[in-house]
């Protein structure tokens, strides 16, 4: 039980914070959707398995926080490149703000509260 | 691109996917597949051994599950009532009135945790029962022509059981509620009259993906068949 309780919250702040993740790498200039998806799947215990990351993808397309141009590639297929938009740019800069208080406050309570 | 250059566990997979993915738009479905298509080709070397494309594959999960993190189904989606605390979180957000749009006519008794009728529709005449027992709702009178149902969504299981019930009777309208982020308030996920198959992710990630979005959802509902008109 507790161990569900604390499997949901984990997936729930994963899924919360993903998003921004795709935005933060981003932040740095264009990448083709494979670059997103390995670096995402690289990083320890945000990502249980690479294909969900599409859909995602495609949201944030939808939702106008990115957008995209096909590009030949130097070897196989075409590729998707992403990049923000001033949308994304200010979605970013706004959750950064807002993670860094969460994180803080977190930190602050782990570290001295009852759970150490 | 066509698969025959791709390895054959990854043509395999595409395949799989390819026909998990017949219930998607056949443009999201084009989009997903290219996507898909294009991670293997780079991720999958058509000389690769089984060995080293099954490691790939295993990281990027089963066909279905894309399929689902794309359009959840409402028919996998809950379809148990939300808890009593879900229920509560729910009901909470209901009696805020802020969040409900001023041009919603009717809001529905199902998240008011209350087992007496409640009267919802413009002229104030009883529509809809809740009972405790969310399963047991039934319409106790015929609905106006044209009733729209609100429902300010607060936790994401409850929006799921609700479309779960409604999408075979109702026209459903998902729109990011009062009191979200300015650049959000009002805006409607899904136009009126797009009689798209219900879509729960397009809100789900806004309720939940989205820290701006302060105030949740509501969703509208507009029945389409007579038959649950009483």
């Amino acid at each position: 039980m507790v161990a569900e309780i604390r499997d949901t919250a984990i997936s729930q702040l994963r899924r919360g914070v993903l998003e921004f993740c795709v935005l933060a790498l981003l932040g740095d200039g264009e990448r083709y959707s494979y670059e997103l998806v390995r670096a995402l799947g690289d990083a320890d215990g945000l990502v249980t398995t690479e294909g969900t990351l599409y859909p995602l993808l495609g949201r944030l397309r939808r939702e106008g926080v990115v957008d995209t141009t096909w590009r030949e590639s130097p070897s196989g297929p075409p590729r998707r490149y992403y990049r923000l938009t001033p949308d994304g740019q200010a979605a970013l800069g706004g959750f950064v703000i807002e993670w860094t208080r969460f994180r803080d406050s977190v930190d602050a309570l782990l570290g001295n509260g009852v759970l150490r | 691109m066509t698969t025959d250059t791709l390895h054959p566990l990854a043509a395999e997979y595409l395949e799989r996917l390819r026909r998990a993915g017949r219930g998607l738009s056949p443009g999201r479905r084009r989009e997903l597949l290219a996507d898909i298509e294009g991670h293997l080709s780079e991720a999958i070397d058509p000389g690769a051994s089984d060995a080293q494309a099954l490691t790939v594959l295993d990281r990027l999960g089963e066909p279905e599950a894309i399929i689902a993190a794309e359009t959840p189904d409402p028919d996998t989606l809950p379809t148990e009532p939300p808890s009593d605390l879900r229920r509560e979180r729910v009901g909470r957000g209901l009696a805020d009135r802020d969040v409900v749009p001023a041009d919603v006519v009717g809001v529905s008794a199902l998240a008011s945790g209350e087992p007496a009728p409640r009267r919802i529709d413009r002229d104030d005449r009883p529509v809809l029962i809740e009972d405790r027992d969310m399963r047991r709702q039934r319409v106790q009178r015929p609905l106006p022509e044209r009733f729209r149902l609100a429902q300010p969504i607060l936790d994401v299981n409850a929006g799921g059981y609700l479309l779960s019930r409604f999408r075979h009777e109702c026209e459903l309208h998902l729109s990011i509620a009062a009191g979200c982020a300015p650049n959000q308030r009002g805006r409607h996920v899904r136009p009126a009259g797009d009689r798209r198959r219900p879509r729960w992710d397009d809100c789900h990630g806004q309720a939940v993906g989205n820290p701006h979005v302060s105030s949740g959802i509501v969703l509208m509902l507009t029945p389409t068949r007579r038959s649950i008109l009483g």
